[in-house]
């Protein structure tokens, strides 16, 4: 499988609701549409519903690994507006 | 009248770091899906938005909550309530001043933190940011 482009990176690690989503919110509209945003994610309520947010404003989650420790490498591509 | 579900007003009237900190928190989910969030700090609320007061502890603090508010503060966990102000701005949300509450604290305008859009009258608050929102009291 080819490596996916990434075009900003957010490590939310240690950050709780509902900053981490907020600081993905903000992160994904300093990119274009279609451009990526790698994240990551503790393990637990960051993972269930960060994602599912994501998910609802339009945007797309294309992969997610599973790191080190209790954290999740999530890539995200941005929607349209 | 029935509201507009996209449409949220907040009156903070509270100085406590844990109600200011979760109202905010609450406010910034709200605007980072999208919604249209108008916000004013009277009487019990407005020193959090004096420049340098915003972030302390403060006296207000509930004593059943000062350790916790400290410890997460300190690792991260809970947002500095600047941050929180800044994230709103970023998302759009209007952040208003009442003139009374600053009379009643003598706080003149120009100590006002930034993230302040105005200083506005509860009657302009309620004519124009309440109309048709849902209004949360904090």
């Amino acid at each position: 499988m080819s490596e996916l482009r990434v075009d900003k990176r957010l490590d939310l690690r240690g950050v709780l609701c509902p900053m981490n989503f907020v600081k993905t919110k903000l992160k994904l509209e300093e990119l274009e549409p279609g451009q990526t945003l790698e994240l990551v994610l503790d393990d637990g309520e960051p993972m269930r519903s960060v994602p599912r947010s994501i998910k609802e404003e339009g945007h797309k989650v294309v992969s997610v690994e599973k790191m080190d420790g209790n954290a999740y490498r999530l890539v995200i591509l941005r929607g349209q507006d | 009248m029935t509201a507009d579900k996209n449409k949220l007003a907040f009156v903070i009237n509270t100085a406590s770091y844990e109600r200011v900190s979760f109202a905010l928190g609450l406010a910034a989910a709200a605007a980072a899906t999208g919604k249209d969030v108008r916000i004013i700090f009277g009487h019990g609320g407005i020193v959090r938005l004096k420049s340098g007061c915003t972030d302390q502890l403060g006296e207000e603090t509930d004593a059943g909550v000062r350790g916790s508010v400290k410890w997460g503060i300190g690792t991260g966990r809970l947002p500095l309530i600047t941050e929180l102000l800044d994230a709103l701005k970023k998302l759009g949300s209007k952040v208003y001043a009442c003139p009374t509450a600053m009379e009643l604290h003598q706080i003149k305008q120009d100590q006002l933190v930034k993230e302040v859009d105005e200083v506005r009258s509860l009657v302009i608050f309620v004519n124009d940011d309440m109309k048709d929102a849902s209004t949360l009291y904090v």
